[in-house]
């Protein structure tokens, strides 16, 4: 459940619009995939980890619902949880509590056999390290191959030529790794993720090691992948050009998902589109919140606040009045 | 398949890895599959040189049979050969290859030189065949088949019938013993104290008489020649005697063609001839692969045929192959079982040192690895293509280094040496499996997602290593009070038991768990000295230090590799010290002129020879303590003399002092030093007891004033009683007086031995005389202790070798953090200088720890075992070394220790230059 909270318009001349790559079409599956292939939801995740004597709680209680074919991006500061959350979805690890569904399969309750197929089927995973991406021994063609091996799938061949034609790279089959800039490697590692046509593409900052213009690239790539093969997408990324050009953005904090940013376009009165961003904060089950960090600082809100139930919407006022709230919101 | 192809491109990509895994693996294959060949070369040329060295006596078989033969006049000696064909026939067919011919001697019997001489004379007549071509003729000719009659010298009357004579050759010195010259005709009579005649039957009643002409005076060419057998009988005369008299035996030759002759004249007396076929033994045809079944066969031939033992029927043997060849086998066993011992050591370290580097290979793959499963490879593809990976790379390394080593070494069948090259293959591949493991079976976590952060140490892991330990303080127990042979090698061949041989190895392993566990303290402690320092340098080096890393691993390889290294010193030491004790008490002094029990000339006196110092004399006489039925040698020396001999020497036997009085009390018995089995047994006797023996028909009272194990210049394994011959003349003025031995006391030099050979050679051409020089150089370069000495080097070499690649890829292993680390600190200004001396800071203590670790296992792990490692079968006896490492051997190890640590820490340096600051910190960001 989320709740409205800001609107905000995309009309940030700085922003460079996202590129396109004129390459050819992507195609269509050539395997079945359900209407709800790609839908991902986690309820009450939790995860911890232990690093010597300590108990690291990377997740607290995370909620997040992902509709199939939908692309969103997750964000939060270091340590919020976030890679944590992919690595889960990813198949790459266990949660300690809670549920993750993704297409179908929950992942708490994976044989290790069950999750391996997982990996190859149901999820692509793209890193942030471009050259760990790719096995650094294999050329292109080689890596993009190899998940179909894995899966031992058929015409392997053609259908890894076609996918590094499709990112642009028809002409870099033989080239391995280190003959690949930065970008060309994100490019061959999206073609790998897609290999085995899954039906969620999770990417964990595929962006951070590039530069704006290549960055563009890279997300515009993965916009067409979204739009043309129906693939759920969820980026997560520090980049403000990815977070603010998808659909939805969830903020994670603390482990919880904390707030949602939606974006959409309306058509304004005088007949121009424009994109308005709504900000919602996150109940999860419980009833709890998490209120905007600015908001909080703003009233001075500190240990309880007041509520009131006003009609159709709550109404949250700090304790004290405010001429003896203490600087900083704190007694 | 297709995942296993794609899998391997890596090997396309990581070329110098796995090139340098191959050769490692080639270079570990290649010295497994070649040692064995090795020493199975080195077994096969000690068993010959064995042989070689021994004497013709022992080494060569003799079947000896008393009969008649016929022979022809066309053929004299033809049934004789065919006699001894037929024997030969009869032998084993181990031991018929190893003969490579056969020659035959028929001994008349012993005949009475009936005239006047010197000393009381016999001449025996002997045909063999092809004699005088060893024989150089200084007068007369070779004796033909001629066979004359003469009236009876004896028989005035000449009534009595003529007698024969034979022509015969003498030496010189025979002749001269005898008192006969060229041209003489010798009278002899059958010596009725000749087992040949004692069964005599005379018909007709009188001596049988018969002459011997002298037709020829020679002298033996080379009496070292192999044609002889080490029989001098043809060399000179020997002597017999008793107390009182002195008894000549000269050797005549006989021609074959006067041996139907000798049968016929003989045959009145019903006398039997004594058949010697003596086979020669070529020790080139010895393998040491086949010593087992040789003394099989050899034991099979003595129930076939009987040693001599008096008996005068049937085919006896004569032959000191066979204990030879036992002595061969329990010392050549006794080595091979120490070499095996010292052999652990080396393999744990190579076996480490591949298990380090495979480490370091897998480390460099877990990326791609992990990345592998993320991707969806399941357990066993990623178990799969390592294992292909694997045989890969080590079975064609494997098949090269086989192929080397038969090359190089021809000896032996290549069977063991391929077992032993493939188990490397593939327990290298077993070991990559298992470095691999953890990463195939837990669960992916992605690129850059390693686990983080240290671990306790469980207290499963404590309990192990704990039941490792008591583990190696129990077989370090059995491996001293039981030996390391096992049960069933007892009064046979003995046999090494592997679990024992691999205590001193166990005993490492709980002994480097310890000094890991203690490791941090002293560390901590130079980590508080040196924070105590304004320097950098060290304080940085040992928090390093103490923060783990590859300290335990360098510590660990160091301390095994000198604790080889100190081992082997120490037991190459022994040996050296060994050899010289032994031969002390084997010869007693600087020289040992002998006989045996037989009696030496009384012209020889060492004494005359100039290059002597001084000499003291010894009577030897075989006796029984008729209470314990107890065989003994009584041996008398000339305790006055014997001081200025051995005084200052390490043959010195300390001598009571009531032995050194000229006379003794009467009816107090005369003292003696016995062997210590006088007080074992029921009839035990102590210091102070008295006894009797009766010597020479005299019964003797004898004082026991101490006892000892042994006794300097006697065989430990005779019962001894040594008196002092000045006492017993004192008493006893007309016996005692001819000597058996002399001690003699000279320089060691090649020449003088020869000049006291040449001296005592004159007198007493079949005295022996001893050299505890040579002695010593005999036991310190005997086949087998080269092997030993070989093999020891061979071990501390590839220890060395070992263990410098342990340590370099334990600090590439631990290098990556490291050289992140030190690239920061030098971008903030430590110098390359700074640099290189964190190192040596940081892993000094860890090379000083390991080196006196290691120096001190060695020294006291062989000081523990070597009880049961069973030296005294190697060095011939069971005197007691102590165990000793004198300061440049300390030194030597310490170079040795450095080194390893410097090739190494170098190598791993090498391996970590990725110390450019800038990549080793993007590098660091991956």
């Amino acid at each position: 459940m989320t709740t409205p909270s800001t609107t905000a318009t995309n009309d940030d001349p700085a922003t460079p619009a996202i590129v396109d790559l004129p390459t050819a079409g992507l195609g269509k599956r050539t395997r079945a995939h359900p209407a709800d292939a790609g839908r991902i939801v986690c309820e009450g995740l939790v995860r911890i980890y232990k690093v010597a004597d300590l108990e690291v709680v990377a997740l607290q209680g995370l909620d997040l619902v992902v509709g199939s074919g939908e692309m969103i991006a997750i964000v939060g500061a270091s340590g919020s949880g976030k890679s944590t959350l992919l690595n889960i979805l990813g198949g790459l690890d266990v949660p300690s509590a809670g549920r993750a569904l993704v297409a179908g399969h929950d992942l708490g309750k994976l044989s290790r056999r069950e999750r391996t197929a997982y990996r190859r089927r149901t999820v692509g995973m793209v890193w942030q390290q471009t050259a760990r991406n790719l096995l650094p021994y294999l050329t292109a063609l080689e890596n993009v191959t190899l998940p179909m091996i894995l899966d031992g799938g058929s015409e392997r061949q053609a259908r890894a030529v076609r996918l590094l034609e499709t990112v642009g790279l028809g002409e870099r089959l033989d080239h391995k790794p280190d003959r690949l800039s930065g970008g060309e490697q994100q490019r061959v590692a999206i073609a790998v993720a897609l290999a085995n046509e899954p039906d969620v593409l999770l990417a964990d900052e595929p962006t951070g090691e590039l530069d704006s213009v290549t960055a563009a690239e890279i997300f515009g790539l993965l916009r067409r992948i979204n739009q043309e093969l129906g693939t759920t997408v969820v980026i997560v990324t520090h980049d403000a050009l990815v977070s603010e050009q998808v659909g939805r953005t969830v903020a994670i904090r603390d482990g919880r998902t904390s707030t949602e940013t939606v974006r959409r376009t309306e058509l304004a009165d005088d007949g121009e589109h424009r994109v308005v961003h709504e900000e919602f904060a996150v109940l999860d089950k419980a009833g709890r919140l998490q209120l905007p960090r600015a908001h909080v600082e703003a009233l001075g809100l500190a240990d309880r606040v007041r509520l009131r139930l006003v009609d159709d919407h709550v109404e949250i006022w700090p304790d004290a009045p405010r001429d003896m709230r203490p600087p900083g919101g704190r007694p | 398949m297709a995942w296993l192809v794609a899998s391997l491109r890596r090997l396309r990509d990581e070329r110098s890895s796995t090139i340098a895994l191959g050769l490692l693996v080639f270079a570990t294959a290649f010295v497994f599959a070649v040692t064995p060949r090795l020493f199975e070369h080195i077994a096969d040329g000690a068993v010959q040189t064995q042989l070689r060295e021994a004497s013709s006596f022992d080494r060569d078989i003799q079947l000896i049979e008393t009969r008649r033969i016929d022979g022809t006049t066309d053929d004299p000696l033809g049934g004789v050969d065919q006699v001894g064909a037929s024997l030969q026939a009869q032998l084993p067919a181990s031991v018929q290859a190893l003969i490579s011919d056969r020659n035959v001697l028929v001994d008349s019997l012993r005949w009475t030189v009936a005239k006047t001489t010197a000393d009381p004379s016999f001449m025996r007549f002997r045909v063999q065949p092809d004699v005088d071509a060893h024989l150089g003729y200084v007068a007369g000719h070779p004796p033909t088949g001629e066979v004359r009659q003469i009236p009876n010298p004896f028989d005035a009357s000449g009534k009595s019938p003529p007698i024969p004579v034979f022509q015969v050759a003498l030496s010189r010195t025979a002749a001269t013993a005898i008192g006969a010259s060229l041209g003489d005709i010798v009278p002899l009579t059958p010596d009725p104290t000749d087992s040949l005649v004692g069964r005599l039957v005379v018909e007709g009643g009188g001596d049988l008489v018969a002459g011997a002409e002298i037709v020829g005076l020679y002298d033996v060419t080379d009496p070292a020649d192999p044609f002889w057998m080490d029989d001098a009988a043809f060399v000179g005369p020997s002597y017999r005697g008793t107390l009182l008299t002195r008894l000549v035996d000269v050797t005549a030759v006989l021609s074959p063609d006067a041996y139907p002759s000798l049968l016929d004249e003989t045959a009145s007396l019903g006398s039997p001839t004594r058949y010697t076929w003596r086979y020669r033994v070529a020790p080139d045809r010895v393998q040491a692969n086949d010593t087992g079944r040789l003394l099989v066969d050899l034991r099979r031939l003595e129930s076939t045929f009987p040693a001599t033992n008096g008996r005068t029927t049937g085919t006896t043997l004569r032959s000191g192959l066979l204990p030879l060849m036992e002595t061969w086998t329990v010392r050549w066993g006794s080595a091979t079982t120490l070499l095996g011992v010292i052999a652990v050591g080396p393999i744990v370290v190579a076996i480490a040192a591949l298990a380090m580097v495979v480490l370091l290979v897998v480390a460099r793959r877990r990326p791609s690895l992990a990345l592998s499963r993320g991707r969806g490879a399941s357990t066993a593809q990623v178990v799969g293509s390592s294992i292909a990976e694997g045989l890969l790379v080590t079975i064609p390394a494997a098949v090269v280094a086989v192929a080397a080593s038969v090359l190089l070494v021809p000896a032996g069948s290549p069977g063991t040496s391929i077992v032993a090259a493939f188990a490397i293959a593939f327990a290298t591949t077993l070991l990559m499996v298992l470095a691999m493991l953890p990463t195939a079976v837990a669960a992916p976590r992605g690129p850059g997602r390693e686990s983080v952060g240290g671990r306790r140490t469980s207290t499963r892991r404590l309990i192990l290593e704990g039941f490792v330990v008591l583990l190696a303080i129990a077989g370090a127990y059995l491996l001293r009070e039981r030996g390391v042979h096992s049960v069933a090698s007892v009064g046979s061949t003995p046999a090494s038991d592997p679990l024992i041989a691999a205590v001193p190895a166990l005993a490492g392993v709980a002994a480097g768990l310890i000094l890991v566990r203690l490791l941090p303290l002293p560390i901590r402690f130079l980590g508080r000295l040196a924070g105590r320092r304004r320097d950098l340098v060290p304080v940085l080096a040992m928090r390093r230090a103490s923060g783990g890393g590859s300290a335990g691993a360098v510590l660990l390889v160091l301390m095994a590799a000198t604790a080889i290294a100190a081992f082997s010193l120490t037991t190459l030491l022994h040996f050296d010290q060994a050899a010289d004790e032994v031969a002390w008490q084997q010869v007693g002094a600087d020289y040992h002129v002998g006989g045996g029990l037989a009696v030496l000339p009384s012209d020889l006196d060492p004494a005359t020879i100039p290059e002597v110092k001084a000499s003291a004399g010894v009577f030897a006489v075989r006796a029984t303590l008729e209470a314990r039925r107890l065989p003994l040698d009584l041996v008398a020396i000339d305790m006055s003399d014997l001081a200025a001999v051995v005084a200052g020497t390490p043959g010195d036997p300390d001598i009571p002092p009531e032995l050194l009085t000229p006379t003794v009390p009467a009816g107090s018995g005369y003292p003696v030093i016995v062997s210590d089995v006088f007080g074992e047994g029921t009839q035990a006797l102590h210091v102070g007891d008295t006894f009797t023996l009766p010597v020479e028909a005299r019964t003797l009272t004898f004082r026991i004033v101490d006892m000892r194990p042994r006794y300097p210049g006697l065989p430990e394994d005779v019962p001894f009683v040594v008196a002092s011959r000045d006492q017993l003349r004192a008493d006893r003025t007309d016996g005692f007086r001819t000597n058996s031995a002399f001690y003699v006391r000279a320089d060691d030099s090649p020449a003088t031995a020869a000049a006291i050979r040449a001296g005592v050679r004159d007198a007493a051409p079949f005295a022996v005389v001893d050299s505890r020089a040579e002695r010593t150089a005999d036991l310190r370069t005997s086949p087998i202790i080269d092997a030993i000495v070989l093999g020891v080097a061979l071990a501390g070499l590839l220890a060395a070798a070992y263990a410098a690649i342990s340590i370099s890829a334990a600090l590439a292993l631990a290098g990556t953090a490291q050289a992140v680390e030190v690239a920061h600190l030098r971008t903030m200004g430590l110098t390359r200088r700074e640099a290189f001396g964190l190192v040596i800071v940081e892993h000094g203590p860890t090379i000083v720890i390991g080196f006196v670790a290691g120096l001190v296992f060695g020294v006291l792990l062989f000081g523990v075992v070597q009880p049961g490692l069973g030296l005294d079968r190697l060095v011939g006896s069971t005197l007691e070394i102590p165990v000793s490492l004198g300061l440049d051997q300390v030194a030597a190890i310490a170079a040795f220790a450095i080194a390893i640590a410097a090739l190494g820490i170098g190598l791993g340096a090498y391996l970590q230059r990725r110390a450019i600051p800038v990549s080793a910190i993007r590098r660091g960001f991956e």
